[in-house]
């Protein structure tokens, strides 16, 4: 296909991320994923590996793979997160805290460090990686989920700044609520709750989503780098 | 495993190989003084990636074996003043290439 892309997202084992994998598929790309789990992967053109984000080898030797197999990585979507539940910061424990760092924080570092050394040899890339409404709200109860996916919109700034001579762009998205299996566990009154702070008061779809990718990754966006797009909200 | 004068070659290899990529706009000679990072250093910070990267897939490429250049794992750098010299990664390359057949 003219303009089948090797796009590699990580965290695709459920939610979000799996939801992107058949938006991407349909779209007639070749998509490489990763998660924690083990799946059984039936889909045509998907190639997922089990991969902890946070172990730097695992990550070098998955990105070198996929470089061997496929001969390029043309797009990363960053979107391998944690959902844990709430908690005001002073009863937060250090561990949920470290937990968060080390996904958010260590595992979009390794993995955008790694493809960028691919994206950088050849000149071309697209890198989006996938931060929160909760930063530009400030949700009470997400002190330490929030500083971390804010530290993600942070580091893809940085980043866009230093891949931008190499014809590498690196955007941002901040994901209204989106119902997957994993929001099933959410309550009824957080969802309403983060649906009134929204200025577009409504659930968001997996293509909705996709379709501000979809704009990243094509070619009329090649100007647009170091972009933060927050989903139904005016910041 | 790789000798330390294949190991100055292979990193020769890589900057001839960056070179006709049109990833570095002049050709360079490699000995083992030459500054590949730090202030003297002959790459700007992007050549300096992708010239790991290069090395990478040259030692793959020689050896059959994932290796990976990890500069903490180069006994010689100090992220305080970080400075390499051809000589230092081929050293390195020499030291996490001995155990391959």
């Amino acid at each position: 296909m003219k303009n089948c892309k090797v796009i590699v997202i990580t965290g695709t084992s459920r939610g979000i991320g799996l939801g992107m994998v058949k938006y991407f598929l349909s779209q007639g790309h070749i998509v490489v994923g990763c998660g924690r789990s083990k799946i059984k992967n039936n889909l045509e053109n998907y190639f997922y590996s089990e991969i902890d984000i946070t172990d730097e080898k695992q990550v070098c030797k998955w990105i070198k793979k996929i470089q061997r197999t496929h001969n390029r990585i043309d797009v990363l979507v960053s979107n391998a997160g944690l959902v844990k539940s709430s908690l005001l910061m002073t009863v937060t424990p250090t561990s949920i805290l470290s937990s968060f760092i080390e996904t958010h924080i260590l595992g979009t570092y390794i993995v955008c460090r790694e493809v960028s050394k691919v994206m950088i040899r050849q000149k071309y890339g697209r890198i989006i990686t996938i931060s929160s409404l909760s930063v530009p709200l400030l949700l009470r109860g997400t002190s330490a989920y929030t500083a971390t996916k804010s530290a993600i919109v942070d580091m893809t700034k940085v980043l866009a700044k230093e891949l931008a001579p190499t014809g590498v762009t690196c955007n941002v998205i901040n994901p209204g609520l989106i119902e997957t299996g994993v929001t099933k566990n959410f309550s009824n009154a957080w969802k309403e709750m983060l649906l009134n702070k929204q200025t577009i008061k409504s659930t968001h779809s997996i293509e909705e989503l996709c379709n501000i990718i979809d704009f990243f990754i094509g070619n009329r966006s090649s100007c647009v780098t170091g972009q933060v797009i927050s989903m139904g909200l005016v910041t | 495993m790789i000798t330390y004068e294949n190991a100055i070659n292979l990193i020769q290899e890589s900057c001839d190989s960056l070179h006709r990529g049109g990833l570095i706009d002049s050709k360079v000679i490699i000995d083992k003084e030459t500054h590949v990072l730090g202030g003297k250093s002959i790459f700007d910070s992007i050549g300096f990636v992708t010239l790991f990267a290069e090395i990478e897939d040259s030692i793959m490429e020689k050896t059959n074996s994932d290796v990976f250049l990890i500069l903490d794992d180069i006994n010689e750098f100090d992220i305080d003043t970080p400075f390499l010299s051809a000589g230092v990664i081929a050293s390195h390359i020499v030291e996490i290439t001995k155990n391959i057949d």
